[in-house]
């Protein structure tokens, strides 16, 4: 049949158009350069900024309902009135073309398609309780970045479905370093840079991987005439506050911390007392550390003797104003087979030189305690973790359990173990290694939940994608920092929704709970907020105003026993006889050896860029387009021998992948690394980052370090030649 | 052609320019198939200025709802490798006044956006919520036309064309690097054609 | 009246871009322009090496080469001794870029005219010359330019180079800070620590 009449289905609804409009009537045209600062009629609110996940204190400026500028917040610890430029490129997300505007599910063919929130919520709810009866709530599990939002209205939820498989994204980040402290110091300690006198950074580079305040604390370290030592493979953007660079080979760091152990104890440079008042085994682990002579670990690490020595002396001299930073991904977050160790042995070198918990040594302190209403139902008893963190006898006993071996999801899925998953604010498909066995594993779920601000690797094998607000749409929950001086922090919602249809995370996860018969178990965000408040004594409306309250201080210097096994520093710890390691840390090497002509791929920050997500934003990827910054570090002699100029085409391959970047042919790194960023290499349809470069996780196979179940990120060798060579 | 008849003819352009945009239907495809294509065809070869092969080429005889429906799915709605938001904030500087991120491009509920918000309030127009975030969209900025066209606003828009409808050609550009092809691709290139060309002047 | 100049301490910089992008936001200028770049030096061979990291930006010379050539009297040197640009008088000949030793000009370019600029709207500053003003607009109201606010490093130092008193004057003589390049003779006031 002919239809001779299109139908039409206007969307603008007009009563009647009558006369004319003035055209250009809202256009404001500017004179001059724009001059930010004076802007009239705007409101500053405070927030935190979420460039990365440090959170700084910062001030957005709204006018007319957009945003127009962002500062620092001088009141706040972190950012004390600077920001990085991270800042500034995220200040824009809510406007991002590649936000998720509603729920999204996958259909039979594989493609996804709008729904409402309220099928999204039935289907989710439904299936979810399904799997649950059917396979157990351990066959649940929940990924997310452990902030406290996320804790409240995530953690919450798995544990009121009686699941304890919390996973948060640090297994591809310090798995390893927090295993190795749990077991050694009972947490992970903060290092009073400021006030050290000497100071060790193993991989870890304030300059690249930013955080303002800590970046500040080592310039005003620097200023005091401290000492400061960089060890890493590569010399990053902070060498030139260090005082020497020692470029070590990677994957022996645990050598050079032996090493020193061994000069402390042997030239009497330790802190003898405490060892052995608070020490537990002591005995065994002077023993063993005689074997660690600075000559053994010089071949290891390719650093010369004399500098082992007079790293240890400089450290034994100093203490207890001296230190070996706790670092985050570093060097032995996650990294290598003996990244554990390495982690053990930098609390113990830490322990030798008796700074725990001492001005100008490694501080444990704690942030204020934030609690709810009490009239929320408490989750009753868990099922064991899927991964056997902290359960003797399973394989993985020894993990961290507040961060967990999340790498390990696509075997808990061919074991039949995970069925169900939520994901936020992580990318575990593109940030762990092996992106085809990760897409595979969490492909292989029955229910894949995933909740982000626009499209990631993750996402895009999820079976329903839930659209969050973006920051600055949404105000979160109160949050605590420690420090010497503890303070509690706020994100205020600093402009409305871009996307109507958009939730917060708080919302989302109540209102599924509601589905599912869980809501005693949550309230609203504002209530808990103004609970948390409440039982601290401070205004939550002061802290709407201010955006962070500084608290009397609680910290009190000298040691407090361990959170341990034995209540003591464990210089041999049982739990890893139990686990069929050694209770004294001993030497482990690297699991991969490089083969003569090729190179170990190394990986780090960069410090305009923060994981996987931020090479999305137009601001930053120019920067990165502008000086190059996704190329591979390769070291001159090497290169030469290669027959590779600086900025010349390469080929990176393995077996694993190939894949072409530019050359950066530098003396400034150690001839067995080939350093590439950490930030690139996406996979996900996302707007400003096509052709973005290489991803390191390509090229590392999934793997599992022995002891903390850690991924073991930069255990793997390439070769690199000059493309069309 | 008396004056009238030639806004009338606009009018009739910009509205099936703009439904062309929307979710296809079997209904919208079939009248196509059958009487669109060669309605839109006259229409637009009545400006002198456009060639009739050039049109004719930007028109596909056939269309196949299956198809169109899943073309659209990938460039328009889902999220993926494809996707293009044909919204004028993005293809614009975000803004012109004192801000930050005055000359930020790519960002959506830039002036732009503002601007069409202003003019529907004024005209006392509504939009649907779906398009809150996006007021400056190009089904919008057509139908909006199609309604001035129809009531003899001709100087408003010849004014609103010239400020908000520049961005055609980046749009197309946009496409071609997503590898668009078939009937969206032509679709949005016969729209940039016909503000290109200034067949509004006509 | 002041004489306005800065320290740039590189032993502190670690490169991180802040300084850059708070320039670019606090100017509004679009994403790949800016008032400041960025040279980088390696010196030395492994394992004794160095690297230099050095912000460049405009160095508002006492001298000022780019003021010397220009036609219209547009750049000018201020009472506080800040280089600065008359919009309406900038021809765009691009004179200045040529003749800055320090390649600190930065002419606005064709794309973000192109599209989005509403030409009716009195935008008067199309295809002129920009520069670093040090912030004028802050400084003005007694603020620190925002490259010298945001760097996190306290790398950057503003003041007035006539107090012999002010912080800038004291850190130059301390740190022994020197211009870049005094040889080129435009006497720039930016002081370097490297
Ligand atoms: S370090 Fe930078 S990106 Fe991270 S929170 Fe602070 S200002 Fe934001
Ligand atoms: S903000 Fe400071 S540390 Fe960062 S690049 Fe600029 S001058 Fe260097
Ligand atoms: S640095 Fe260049 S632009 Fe700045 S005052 Fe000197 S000559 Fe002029
Ligand atoms: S471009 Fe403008 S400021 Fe530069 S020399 Fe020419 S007129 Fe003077």
């Amino acid at each position: 049949m002919l239809k001779s009449k299109m139908t039409r289905r206007t969307f603008l609804k007009a009563s009647a158009i009558t006369g004319v409009v003035a055209a250009s009537a809202s256009y404001v045209g500017r004179g001059n350069i724009s001059d930010a600062s004076s802007i009239q009629d705007a409101e500053k609110i405070p927030n935190l900024c979420n460039g990365c996940s440090s959170r700084c204190g910062m001030t957005v400026t709204v006018s007319d309902g957009r945003v127009v500028r962002v500062d620092g917040n001088p009141l706040h610890s972190r950012s004390r009135g600077t920001l990085c430029g991270r800042a500034h490129g995220a200040a824009l997300l809510a406007y991002h073309p590649d936000r998720l505007t509603e729920p999204l599910k996958k259909n039979e063919n594989g493609e996804f398609e709008p729904i409402s929130w309220e099928q999204a919520y039935k289907e989710i709810g439904e299936k979810l309780q399904t799997i649950i009866n059917e396979h157990g709530p351990d066959s649940f599990a929940y990924f997310q970045n452990p902030k406290r939002v996320q804790r409240l209205y995530g953690d919450r939820f798995v544990e009121a479905l009686g699941s304890a498989n919390i996973f948060s994204h640090n297994a591809s980040c310090n798995l390893s370093r927090d295993t190795g402290f749990k077991h050694v110091l009972g947490g992970v300690p903060s290092g009073d840079v400021a006030n050290a006198k000497v100071t060790l950074f193993i991989g870890r580079s304030y300059g690249d991987g930013i955080r303002p305040s800590q970046l500040q604390n080592l310039v005003t370290a620097k200023d005091n005439g401290s000492k400061i030592y960089i060890v890493d493979p590569r010399l990053n953007s902070t060498s030139n506050l260090a005082d020497e660079w020692l470029p070590i080979k990677p994957g022996t760091d645990l050598a050079l911390l032996l090493a020193i152990a061994n000069v402390l104890i042997e030239e009497n440079l330790y802190d003898k007392e405490f060892c052995e008042e608070h020490g537990n085994r002591f005995e065994d682990f002077e023993r063993e550390m005689k074997q660690y002579t600075p000559e053994w670990a010089s071949d290891k690490t390719d650093l010369s003797v004399d500098v082992i020595k007079q790293v240890a002396r400089d450290l034994g001299e100093n203490r207890p104003k001296a230190i070996v930073e706790q670092s985050w991904k570093g060097a032995f977050g996650c990294n290598y087979e003996n990244s554990t160790e390495t982690a053990r042995m930098v609390g113990l070198v830490n322990a030798l030189l008796g700074n725990i918990n001492v001005d100008g040594g490694m501080l444990f302190t704690s942030g204020p305690s934030l609690e709810s209403p009490d009239n929320l139902k408490e989750p009753g008893e868990l099922k064991p973790r899927v991964d056997g963190a902290g359960i003797k006898g399973e394989k993985w006993y020894l993990a961290d359990t507040a961060k967990g071996v999340g790498n390990a999801v696509p075997d808990f899925v061919k074991e039949g173990k995970l069925k169900a998953a939520f994901c936020q604010h992580h990318n575990p498909v593109r940030n762990h290694p092996d992106y085809e066995v990760m897409k595979e594993g969490y492909e292989g779920l029955d229910l894949l939940v995933v909740v982000d601000i626009w499209m990631s690797e993750t996402a895009e094998v999820a079976d329903y994608v839930l659209p969050e607000s973006s920051w600055l749409e949404r105000t979160e929950a109160v949050e605590g920092l420690g420090g010497k001086t503890p303070t509690v922090n706020l994100r205020v919602q600093a402009i409305d929704k871009i996307h109507p249809k958009t939730k917060n995370f708080s919302e989302i996860m109540s209102e599924l709970a509601d589905e599912m018969g869980l809501s005693d178990y949550f309230t609203d965000l504002e209530t808990e907020n103004r609970t948390a408040c409440e039982k601290l004594g401070i205004s939550y409306d002061e802290l709407l105003e201010q955006g962070t309250i500084q608290l009397e201080s609680t910290w009190e210097p000298g040691y407090q026993g361990s959170n341990t096994e034995s209540g003591k520093v464990e210089f041999a710890c049982q739990a890893f006889e139990d686990a069929g390691f050694t209770a004294v840390p001993k030497w482990v090497e690297p699991k991969v050896t490089i083969p003569e002509g090729e190179f170990r791929l190394i990986h780090g920050k960069q410090n305009i860029h923060s994981h996987t997500y931020s090479t999305n934003i137009p601001k930053l990827a120019q920067i990165s387009k502008e000086y190059n910054l996704d190329s591979v570090w390769i070291n001159k002699k090497r290169a030469d021998e290669l027959g590779i100029k600086d900025g010349d085409p390469v080929i990176i391959e393995n077996e694993m992948h190939t894949g072409k970047t530019t050359a950066k042919v530098t003396e400034a790194i150690h001839p067995e690394a080939a350093f590439y960023p950490s930030h690139y290499g996406s996979r996900a349809s996302l707007t400003y980052n096509d052709d973005n470069g290489l991803s390191i996780n390509d090229y590392t196979p999934h793997q599992y370090e022995a002891m903390s179940g850690a991924p073991n990120m930069m255990e793997t060798s390439v070769q690199i030649k000059k493309d069309g060579a | 052609m008396t004056q009238t008849t030639t806004m009338q003819n606009k009018s009739e352009i910009y509205s099936i320019l703009a439904e062309g945009l929307k979710t296809p239907t079997e209904d919208w495809v079939s009248w196509y198939n059958d009487i669109g294509r060669e309605k839109l065809k006259s229409l637009l070869i009545s400006f002198p200025i456009l060639d009739e092969q050039e049109v004719s080429n930007c028109l596909p005889k056939q269309l196949d709802f299956k198809e169109v429906d899943h073309l659209y799915r990938s460039y328009f709605i889902l999220p993926g490798p494809q996707r293009v938001v044909p919204a004028e904030s993005i293809y614009k500087q975000w803004t012109v006044r004192n801000s930050a991120f005055a000359l930020s491009k790519g960002f959506l509920m830039g002036d732009s956006a503002e601007h069409m918000n202003n003019i529907f309030k004024e005209l006392d127009i509504e939009i649907p919520e779906e398009f809150s975030f996006m007021p400056d969209h190009l089904i919008l900025q057509l139908e909006l036309l199609s309604l001035l066209e129809e009531n003899g606003n001709e100087e408003f828009v010849n004014e609103f064309i010239k400020e908000h409808l520049d961005w055609t050609e980046d749009l197309v550009a946009e496409c071609t690097k997503k590898q668009w092809s078939g009937f969206y691709y032509l679709w949005i290139q016969l729209i940039h054609m016909f503000f290109h060309k200034e067949c509004w002047k006509c | 009246m002041a004489r306005y100049g800065m320290l740039i301490d590189t032993i502190k910089c670690v490169n991180c871009y802040a300084c850059s992008l708070a320039c670019q936001t606090q100017n509004g200028l679009p994403d790949d322009e800016n008032f400041i770049y960025f040279l980088e030096k390696e010196e030395g061979t492994f394992p004794n090496v160095k690297r230099d990291f050095l912000p460049v930006q405009c160095q508002h010379c006492d001298e000022p080469a780019c003021e010397e050539v220009c036609p219209t009297g547009a750049t000018y040197k201020d009472e506080d001794g800040i280089v600065v640009l008359d919009n309406s008088k900038c021809i765009g000949c691009k004179y200045c870029g040529v003749a800055c030793p320090y390649s600190a000009r930065v002419q606005l370019h064709d794309s973000m005219y192109k599209k989005g600029t509403y030409e009716d709207a009195g935008r008067e500053y199309n295809y002129t010359v920009e520069k670093c003003r040090f912030c004028k607009e802050l400084v003005d109201n007694g603020e620190q330019p925002a490259c010298v606010t945001t760097c996190i490093s306290n790398a950057r130092i503003f003041g007035d180079l006539d107090d012999p008193e002010s912080e800038l004057s004291k850190a130059i003589v301390e740190k022994k800070a020197k211009p870049l390049r005094a040889d080129l003779g435009t006497k720039p006031k930016i002081y370097y620590v490297r």
